[in-house]
């Protein structure tokens, strides 16, 4: 099955056109995703487009929370349902199974409480299902900068985005709550947490100085429904940390912002 | 019982390229030369009295997806002649700057397909087309 490559990074409405467009071409990527791009379609095309070989698309949107430019053609990626923060997209390439693209910025904490934005996935999960339903398949993407760790409760919760670790148990396709199915997406950045592979233990630093403080946040995601989940690779995702010899994070592992911004870029790579 | 007899003999697709076909390959071409800040597509629709009609419109995805009809040509089933529509052509009033004006239904009639292709080179490179093209990519990078 051939796949895909995806990049989505929250810019931080810096001017990173150069850099995105180096990230595309050293990873070959197909589709960028960018949340909080003040840079002008245009200018962002001229970049991505500056040799001959690329051919980055910008595909008509409503949304202006996250930008898109796609290697193919934008017809293959049209708006199913958008708004200011989400931006939901049927993605139907030739001779492949359409999948649904989902794109959300959810709001910040710095504005919104815990119990906030737990209640925004709740109306974010119905958005996607009633997509879904509408679309004939379950084959879903949703990516994003959620705003929220992987494990807090919006983004578990069944009535959330019901999001797991474990692709086996995403399989199981659904879980039943007081009698109500709710369906799984897995989640593999929960495997990104923590000092294993280096000193950059998510994909955004907050050093809040309250007494909870987990420092390191993964508030960039991606997750997927079981559909897609069973044949994707885990490995094949990762925590950008540099563009060639230019690097992202700062000596300590934390983003650096004066370099790229507070958040990391996240790749990866799903097969339909 | 008698065994049926085939009247319609052996059905091939005719060799030709269609305008359709032509008309895709340029429009393709576009987007390279702009980086696609400015592309181009071809729609195609059929009138009642059974005409096909084939639209070919300029698009810049970064203003809004702004569309274009740079000029739409038509053609019946036997697809020659091919019937220019409309285009667009660029007019000076005066000693002014150039205006944009539609001139609808011209109505040449292109006979054979090098007729239609050479009408549609000397239409894709002509002063007026590279002008409205070059005033897209300006807004296009402002």
């Amino acid at each position: 099955m051939p796949a895909t490559k995806f990049l989505f990074w929250n810019i931080g409405r810096k001017p990173l056109a150069r850099l995105v467009s180096e990230l595309a071409e050293i990873h070959g990527v197909d589709v960028i995703m960018l949340a909080e791009c003040e840079t002008d379609p245009g200018a962002m095309l001229q970049a991505l487009n500056r040799t001959p070989e690329t051919g980055f698309h910008f595909p008509a949107s409503l949304s202006q929370g996250t930008v898109v430019f796609t290697r193919f053609s934008g017809e293959f990626l049209q708006p199913a349902f958008e708004s200011e923060r989400i931006s939901i997209r049927r993605l139907a390439l030739p001779a492949r199974a359409p999948v649904l693209l989902a794109m959300a910025h959810l709001p910040s904490k710095l504005y919104w409480t815990g119990e906030s934005q737990a209640f925004e996935c709740v109306e974010l999960a119905r958005r996607v299902e009633t997509e879904e339903q509408t679309a004939g398949h379950r084959r879903t993407i949703l990516v994003g900068d959620f705003n929220m760790n992987p494990f807090e409760t919006g983004v578990v919760s069944a009535v959330g985005l019901n999001s797991v670790m474990s692709r086996r148990v995403a399989s199981r396709e659904t879980r039943t709550v007081q009698g109500r199915e709710y369906r799984f997406f897995y989640n593999p950045m929960w495997s990104h947490f923590g000092d294993a592979r280096n000193d950059t233990a998510g994909s955004y630093y907050y050093d809040s100085g309250e007494h909870v403080n987990y420092y390191w946040n993964m508030f960039d995601q991606v997750l997927l429904r079981p559909e897609l989940a069973e044949h994707f690779d885990p490995t094949g995702l990762s925590i950008v940390r540099a563009v060639g010899a230019h690097s992202l994070v700062r000596p300590d592992g934390r983003p650096d912002p004066a370099n790229g911004s507070d958040h990391l870029p996240i790749l990866f790579e799903v097969e339909f | 019982m008698t065994a049926q007899t085939d009247f319609w003999g052996e059905i091939v697709p005719a060799q030709e390229r269609t305008p359709l076909a032509i008309l895709r390959e340029q429009a393709a071409l576009l987007g390279t030369k702009t980086k696609n800040l400015v592309e181009a597509t071809v729609d195609t629709s059929v009138t009642p009295d059974g005409q096909f009609v084939h639209r070919f419109t300029l698009v810049v995805p970064a203003l809004s997806s702004y569309k274009y009809e740079l000029f739409r040509i038509e053609h019946g089933v036997t697809i020659y002649p091919i019937t220019v529509a409309s285009e667009v052509r660029l007019a000076r009033s005066g000693g002014g700057p150039p205006n944009l004006l539609a001139t609808a239904s011209l109505g040449s009639q292109l006979q054979t397909e090098q007729e239609f292709v050479d009408w549609l080179r000397r239409k894709l490179s002509s002063t007026e087309t590279k002008r409205i093209i070059a005033n897209l990519l300006a807004q296009a990078t402002s």
